[in-house]
């Protein structure tokens, strides 16, 4: 576990994508390891969220309420993947729960030190932008094509 | 009595010490003969025996000593005392031993004199500061808003300080002085009435006219002080606002202020002295000019003989004494108005009007009524200082055990309901009662004991949180001092002469009733209960924590706290998370200390023994090299340098990413760089100490587990713990005392209560850890019996001047813990909350509202925030001043 390896498990995140990789050190210097046991809970729904977690080894569930109170699970979360990305950006409650599956290793970015990168550095939030517009364009282009496959 | 000051200084004296002023002067005038026959003596002796005046025949005898009082008027005389007949040897040893013991006598009126006028002094001075701080005490209201404070402060302090030296002497000397300048002229006159004239005529130039041109040094000298005063209230602003002023860039206007003050300090200075010089050149002249007419007109007279030469040579010769007296008067009439000066400025700023009377703050040591009815407004209006209307024509009763909610952003006139009623703020119009009495006729200490009031801003005086907690109980000297602490008769006798209340500071003044106890122990069990409520005891207990354990041991504690560490070591080792505790083990690297912990594996007695300071002849950097660490540290050090220095250089000064940065001081990244550059390529055995040291000492601050560099291996590790071993044998002896290892089977004094308890540190990267371990040692603790101590040791915490110690948040909550601790029968809460959440918050007002309801008090809790104030029986919504609504809540009303 080094920041090395933390850095370059940042840059896996699509958001992140086009950080350069010395500031994702600075971020992984500001962020830190969290074990979680198997069975505890990553976040949960409905509740503020102030971090992002970036898995590094383990499995965990993402799981939702459904109608009539029972949780349904959704995904299955594994190396690489990201728990609560948004709640970095904005105040939001946490929209699932996710589980850990087996004990689960993640990185935590704090939503703080985040916000101070992007302050400290633009260039950071022009490529954290440039990621958000990137998703945006798949987005769009994902509801037209649904539009057009419906009014087909 | 009246409430005005005296404003003339000399009846400010003449009140209070009439009689010791008129004993000075009656001891004054006694010591004057004594005075002057021990210069006669002297003369007596050349003259007699010396020179053998009158003992020229062998075997002469003379008489000495004798006293004789002569009519100077007349040539009758009366001798009291023959004197002794004695010979030439003889009336050298009687003169001589005469000479001696008048010598004595004075020396002993001296002393006396100048003993009692001090301590006149001193106990004028003492009255009239404790005056002073009286007065403050009783201000109006509104008056602490107008000054400051630490321009009040200069006056009590050393302002007045001049006056204690001078009313000692404010009758005794000028009465003296004038009396020996009389006595001085009266001989000249009888001498030569003509000279004695001239004399005469030139002290009365004197007289009246240096006092005119003192009068431009006495304006001087009122802007002097004034000036001076509000540089050390502008110096007091600019400490309490440093923050604010260094953070909005403004230091150089301060700077330019503050220059600009002590330009004109200085010249009013300048000024001041370019005037006493002169004065004092003019002062000299006409006291050089007195002999210079003697030397021209008596000279003429005596040519001419219309004046014998005798007389003229006695004339000089008396003269002589006249301007000592006449140059201490002219001092002592300097000091007068310099003095003057400082009382007229104190009596300015102190006496302002209404004070409150001073019945109103009396003593009550027994029990005080409770608040018998509810509070009526009718017709109220109050209005701000600027003549803004805050509340009008308001008409509402509130049941004085009725919990109410004055809802209202600020402005809107909710939170001046309270204000009134802790009479914080004047009625305008309208009358404001509680049960069958006026509100503006409460006297302060029933409303201070019966009536709770918090507002936004608790203040605190410097202290600990535990005398914070308490500072609101302290009514009366409830309890008498140890025998060994309480007020000396001595004491009380002086206490009486200046003036001072006889109240015993060192008594027990805390009020057992008010807080609803009977004893320390129920005491203790309320602090709990309150901070619970108020949600600080989480605070406080982890301040305790904190501690060191060395200032927690007791009798029989020891004990207790070793048997919690085993306790909780076979408690978590038996649960799930047994890895949330990284346990202290000699032979065994730990990832959650640091490199420098790791090796000493203890504690130090004194915090800033750490790494970064240690001086570079520490015995520490001969030890690494003996255990060939030095190199590998460095190494270390260089390597996590370069990672930090290449992250960070460009981040600017304020990011708060740089918090992080514990490592290195951001302040000294570039000193880190320089050196990086400087020993690049450079072998170990070459690098400057001064370098090798700077590296080193980075590595000793590393922590694995929190910088997660990636620089340690196994071999280090393992090298670091053999070290351990080695180091412990090898602490020099002196070093011995300041230093405690960790020992499993012993407490560390110098390590923090908590470290004692889990021998080891949480694996925070753990997530629920320091949740998990927390509550498993409180329960642990609850279960030994030793929360209480640990939670008393947090109250022991000094929360700094004002409380700064402590977050707005934790001030908001202590304010609250206060007042509750002294069981108002009627609270005020005045957005008192505002710097906490809203769910703590939520939380804390349901608490407060259950207690009311069983203890019987009423609350008027006063809050911008709507969710809050669903939370009361009754909600009174403010708008502009007015009610715009009156709701209760129907359950509540059933």
């Amino acid at each position: 576990m080094s920041l090395e390896e933390d850095a370059k498990l940042l840059a896996k995140v699509e958001l992140f994508t086009n950080v350069a990789p010395k500031r994702l050190k600075l971020l992984a210097l500001a962020s830190s390891r969290v074990l979680f046991a198997q069975g505890q809970d990553i976040c949960v729904e409905g509740q503020e969220g102030e971090e992002a977690f970036i898995l590094i080894s383990g499995e965990a569930e993402v799981k939702i309420r459904v109608d009539g109170g029972a949780m349904a699970t959704v995904a299955t979360l594994g190396c690489n993947d990201i728990v609560g990305e948004m709640a970095i950006l904005r105040d939001m409650p946490r929209t699932a729960t996710v589980t850990a599956l087996s004990p689960v290793a993640t990185l935590r970015i704090g939503k703080q030190d985040f916000l101070n990168l992007l302050q400290e550095f633009p260039e950071v939030a022009v490529s954290v932008l440039r990621a958000l517009a990137d998703r945006l364009a798949h987005t769009t282009s994902d509801l037209a094509k649904a539009r057009a496959a419906r009014s087909a | 009595m009246s409430d005005r000051m005296e404003r003339n200084l000399f009846r400010y004296i003449w009140t209070h010490s009439r009689p010791q002023q008129i004993w000075i002067l009656f001891v004054v005038l006694m010591s004057m003969p004594t005075y002057y026959l021990a210069f006669d003596i002297p003369k007596q002796i050349v003259n007699g025996p010396i020179q053998g005046d009158g003992f020229q025949a062998p075997g002469a005898t003379q008489k000495v000593l004798s006293v004789t009082l002569s009519n100077p008027f007349g040539d009758g005389s009366w001798t009291v005392f023959d004197g002794f007949e004695l010979n030439r040897m003889g009336a050298l040893v009687a003169l001589s031993l005469a000479f001696l013991f008048y010598v004595v006598v004075n020396g002993l009126f001296k002393l006396y004199i100048n003993t009692f006028k001090g301590r006149l002094g001193e106990r004028m001075l003492r009255r009239l500061r404790y005056q002073l701080v009286d007065r403050v005490l009783r201000f109006p209201m509104s008056q602490y808003r107008r000054v400051r404070s630490s321009e009040i402060a200069t006056m009590i302090k050393d302002e007045v300080d001049p006056l204690g030296g001078f009313i000692g002497e404010a009758l005794a000397t000028p009465a003296f002085l004038v009396g020996q300048a009389f006595t001085a002229l009266l001989f000249i006159m009888l001498q030569s009435w003509q000279l004695g004239s001239v004399a005469l005529g030139i002290l009365l130039v004197q007289t009246l006219l240096i006092p005119k041109l003192r009068a431009r040094l006495r304006a001087l000298a009122l802007q002097r002080q004034l000036t001076a005063r509000e540089l050390s209230g502008r110096v007091s602003e600019i400490v309490d606002g440093a923050s604010d002023i260094r953070l909005n860039d403004v230091t150089n206007f301060e700077r330019s202020d503050v220059s600009d003050r002590l330009a004109r300090i200085f010249f009013i200075r300048f000024d001041f002295y370019q005037w006493k010089f002169m004065v004092k050149f003019i002062n000299n002249f006409l006291a050089q000019f007195t002999p210079f007419v003697f030397y021209l007109g008596g000279g003429i007279l005596a040519i001419r003989g219309n004046l014998d030469i005798g007389q003229l040579v006695a004339v000089i010769a008396a003269y002589k004494d006249l301007p000592g007296p006449i140059k201490e008067l002219i001092d002592w009439d300097y000091q007068r108005l310099d003095v003057q000066v400082k009382y007229q400025q104190v009596v300015n700023a102190f006496d302002v009007t209404p004070l409150a009377p001073a019945e109103e703050q009396a003593l009550q040591s027994g029990e005080v009524p409770h608040l018998d009815g509810p509070i009526v407004f009718s017709h109220v209006t109050a209005v701000d200082e600027s003549g803004k209307t805050l509340l009008e024509g308001v008409d509402v009763t509130i049941g004085i055990d009725e919990s109410v909610a004055a809802l209202g952003g600020s402005g809107d006139g909710a939170e001046v309901l309270g204000d009134l009623i802790a009479r914080l703020v004047p009625l305008a119009s309208g009358s404001l009662t509680v049960g069958s009495t006026a509100v503006q006729n409460m006297p302060e200490w029933h409303i201070g004991r019966r009536l709770g009031y918090v507002g936004p801003e608790p203040f605190f005086a410097h202290g600990t949180a535990r005398e914070a907690l308490l500072s609101g109980l302290r009514h009366a000297p409830f309890r008498p001092a140890p025998q060994d602490k309480a007020m000396s008769p001595l004491i009380v006798r002086e206490a009486q002469a200046s003036g001072n209340p006889v109240f015993d500071r060192h008594a027990d003044w805390i009020n057992y009733d008010a807080a609803g106890v009977s004893d320390a122990e129920e005491l203790a069990e309320r602090i709990n209960a309150i901070l619970s409520l108020v949600h600080l005891k989480e605070d406080f207990y982890s301040f305790g924590l904190r501690t060191k354990m060395g200032d927690v041991t007791g009798s029989g504690l020891d004990e207790k706290f070793l048997e919690a560490r085993r306790l909780f070591a076979e408690r978590i080792r038996a649960g799930a998370n047994a890895a949330d505790v990284d346990a202290f083990d000699k032979e065994r690297f730990n990832a959650h200390l640091t490199l420098f912990q790791n090796l000493v594996f203890g504690s130090i007695s004194s915090p800033d023994l750490v790494p970064a300071e240690f001086p570079a002849d520490s015995p520490l950097w001969s030890f690494l090299a003996s255990q060939k660490l030095d190199e590998p540290f460095y190494r270390l050090g260089r390597e996590a340098s370069a990672v930090i220095v290449d992250l960070f250089e460009e981040v600017s000064d304020n990011m708060k990413i740089l918090e992080r940065l514990d490592l290195i001081e951001p302040a000294r990244l570039g000193d880190y760089s320089a050196a990086l550059k400087r020993t690049e390529g450079v072998g170990f055995a070459n690098v400057p100490v001064a370098d090798q040291h700077r590296f080193i000492r980075v590595a000793m601050g590393y922590n694995e587990s929190r910088h997660r560099l990636g620089l340690l291996n196994d071999e280090l590790r393992a090298g670091i713990v053999d070290a351990r071993a080695i180091f412990h044998e090898r602490l020099p002896e002196r070093m011995r005392p300041i230093f405690a290892f960790h020992e499993p089977d012993a407490l560390n004094p110098f390590a923090s209560v908590q470290d004692n308890i889990l021998f080891g540190r949480i694996a925070d990267e753990r997530s629920g850890a320091v949740d998990r371990v927390s509550a498993l040692m409180r329960d642990l603790l609850i279960e030994l019996d030793l929360a209480y101590i640990v939670l008393e040791r947090g109250l022991t915490y000094e929360i700094g001047s004002g409380g700064r110690r402590l977050s707005l948040s934790q001030r908001q909550q202590l304010g609250l813990a206060r007042v509750l601790m002294r069981r108002p029968e009627f609270l005020i809460v005045n957005r008192s909350l505002s710097a906490l959440d809203n769910r703590t918050v939520e939380k804390i007002i349901e608490a407060v509202v259950d207690l009311a309801r069983s203890d019987g008090f009423g609350v008027l809790w006063t809050t911008s925030v709507e969710s809050h104030a669903a939370l009361f029986e009754r909600t009174l919504k403010f708008q502009r001043g007015m009610i715009v609504s009156d709701e209760t809540l129907a359950a509540a009303a059933e």
